[in-house]
This record gives structure tokens, sequence and C-alpha cells, in this order.
């Protein structure tokens, strides 16, 4: 009897020990569903960020950055990114003090940022356009596939200007003609005006799509760098109006949370 | 012996607890992730509104003193595909919420993540989660 504590102790150990074993595990997979050949270039529906999830958000990644690799900084963009204060991730700052832009003003997350809010995008196709509706603030990404040239007579933009061309079943998305009033993720990763990414979109079967994207902008990294991302289609989702609207409200809520306990 | 097992167990089973990754509009700083907890009382309001709905509950705290709770959800489109709607949650209605508490003691929480969700007073379950 006297040892009957110490088995009740041990049970629950056990139960928990299994419970965190079978979170652990993952899940086992069916072969994915295989793409019609004639419709290998149709990245049409709708596709959410598909990134394994972490136990605790005190890990990087998960839809903070785009890489988990360090990335190459000039001294030039070291001191931007030093400058940053985000509310997100290991480095994160208390709501009082961030500096991100997005924070107060509802201004746009920018290319390629949107990918790394956790909505939906839908893609469409016409003749000459893909087009990339974003949840997010109703955004639109246009990427022009008609052979014309990159268009600057406008901006610089929030989105840039973007054109692509086919590789096979890879869109070449080349995009351009950044304002540098953004960041490239949620962590404070710092552009400047010099940004050029190149993104390998391609559907790789029917419920997976993945977008390479390279990172080139030599005022602020030293080299060139490279991020994977991965969507799930959701045949089922559909986009809903989404504004980054009643701000106000908002903050009366953070500012409690930020505000010594009473 | 018992009282000690007890605070014991409670204590491993803290220890143990998983949680998700918090994916706040504006941060995850504010928000004690490691430890959720489950908030039990009655709806005063509900704001269907972006970027992230709100829900403010009264609750009877330790002293029986009710305070009422401010816990930010996600956006109408999120919950939405979590099978919500805007009539979802009424005044008056009785709910368990499953949230992060804000880390500076304040009645505040989030429950956007995958670990949160709304327990009706009929047993339905629904989640908040972004996917």
């Amino acid at each position: 009897m006297r040892n009957r504590p110490l088995g009740i102790l041990f049970a629950l150990l056990m139960i928990v020990a299994s419970t965190v074993a079978a979170q652990t595990k993952p899940p086992a997979k069916a072969a994915p569903k295989a793409l019609p050949s004639n419709q290998a270039r149709d990245l049409s529906g709708v596709w959410m960020l598909d990134r394994p999830r972490p136990n605790t958000v005190v890990e990087r990644f998960w839809v903070y950055e785009l890489t988990e690799e360090e990335l190459p900084m000039t001294a030039w963009g070291q001191a931007q990114y030093d400058a940053t204060k985000s509310s997100f991730g290991k480095r994160s700052y208390p709501l009082a003090e961030t500096n991100d832009p997005i924070f107060h003003t509802c201004t746009p997350p920018g290319f390629p940022r949107i990918f790394l809010h956790p909505y939906p995008m839908q893609i469409m196709q016409s003749r000459g356009e893909v087009l990339m509706l974003f949840e997010w603030d109703s955004m639109r990404h246009p990427i022009y596939t008609d052979g014309r040239a990159h268009d600057t007579t406008l901006g610089p933009l929030w989105m840039g200007d973007s054109i692509g061309h086919w590789e096979g079943d890879t869109l070449v998305a080349d995009t351009v003609n950044f304002n540098t009033k953004t960041w490239l993720d949620r962590v404070g990763h710092p552009h400047s005006d010099a940004l050029h990414v190149i993104e390998r979109i391609r559907r790789i079967n029917h419920d997976h799509l993945i977008d390479d994207i390279t990172i080139d902008d030599p005022k602020t990294y030293t080299k060139p760098w490279t991020a994977h991302l991965d969507f799930l289609l959701r045949p089922t989702w559909t986009l809903a109006e989404q504004f980054c609207e009643d701000q106000e409200s908002f903050d009366e809520i953070e500012n409690n949370e930020t505000k010594p306990a009473k | 012996m018992n009282s000690k097992l007890s605070a014991l167990i409670v204590l491993i089973v803290s220890l143990f607890a998983v949680t998700g990754p918090v994916s706040a509009h504006h941060g995850n700083s504010a928000y004690d992730e490691e430890h959720q907890i489950a908030v039990t009382g009655t709806v005063t309001e509900f704001v269907w509104s972006n970027p992230h709905c709100q829900i403010y509950m009264d609750v009877k705290d330790a002293q029986g003193k009710v305070v009422n709770w401010a816990i930010e959800s996600q956006s109408p489109g999120i919950l939405r595909r979590n099978s919500w709607t805007k009539t979802t949650l009424k005044p008056g209605d009785q709910i368990t919420v499953t949230l992060a508490p804000a880390k500076n003691g304040a009645a505040v929480g989030f429950s956007g993540n995958k670990e949160g969700k709304v327990v009706f007073s009929d047993g339905r379950i629904l989640k908040m989660d972004v996917r």
C-alpha cells in the first residue's frame, strides 16, 4: 500500500511519456495524388503554407522566417537588422517596443513576407498571367508570363513588379522594384531597394506546390540565399474578405498585455 | 504526503504540457506560450472583426471576484474555416476557453493557436486554428 502513490505517479508518467511520443511521431503519409501531365502547369487553387509545427514557438522558423539558415549580411544589412525590433520569434521585443512596420499602421507586409502570414493564397491563371491572391488584406500579386519586360514606371512598390516564364513545368518568376518600407520576414530581416527575388514555382503533385525562392540583394546580403516553401492544396477553402482594420480595439487588448498586472 | 504527491503530479504534468505555436498578428512575446490554461465563464461580448476576433467573458477568480477577460482569437475568415459564424457566441453563453495567458498576469489571452478551443456548455468544441 505504501507504494501506491508511487505507482500512480509512475502510471501518470507513462501516460504523459506515451502522449508526448505519440505527438512527436510523424503521421503515416498516403502516397501523393498524381497530377495529369496536361495539368502540370495548372497552379490554380487555394494553397496554405505547409510546414512542420514546432511544439513551442520559442523554436525559430515556423511562420516567422523564410529559412532556418543564418543569413550572410553585409555590414549595412547587419546594422539594419540590429535596428529592427520584431515581436516575433526568439529575438522578440515587447509589443510596446516593436518597430515592426505593420504593427500600428496596418501597412502591407510586402513581398515575400506575405507568404509568412498564416492565411491562404489563391492562384488564378489566364493566358499571359499567373495571379496570386492573398487573403491577408485581400492583396494581389500578378506575375506576367506574356513576355513583357519589367514595368518600372510605377513604384517603388510594396509587392514589387513580377514577370515570369515557364521552364518545363516550373514557373520562374522574377520580381524587382520594391520600396524599402517592408521586412523580408516577421523577425525583421531587412532588404534594400536592390532586392531581386527569383522564384521557381512548381506543382509537384495534385495537392502540393513548392516555391524555391532566391533572395539577391547585394546591399544587404554578401551573397544570394535561398528558401524553400511548401504549400498544401485546400480544395474546400475559399478566401474570406480580410482587411487589417479595427486597430483601435486591438491595440486596447494588446496594451493590456504590456501593462504591468493590476 | 498526499498533498505533496498531488503537487508533484501537477508540476510534472505541467512540465510535459505540449503547447502549440502562437501566431498572433502582433507577436508572441506577450503571451505565455508554454503554459496554456482553461478559463470558464460567461460571454459578455463577441467582436467579429479583423484582424482578429475578440471574446470578452466574465470569469470568477480564486477569491470569487468577477474579472472580465479579453481574449484574442483569429480573423473571421480563419474562424469560418473552423465552422464559426458571427453568431456562434452570444452574451450569456457559458463557455470554457483554452488560451495562452498574458505573461504579465493581466486578464488577457490568445486562443487562436493549435491548442486553443472553446468548449460550450452542451459539450460542443470549436477550434480557432489557422489550418
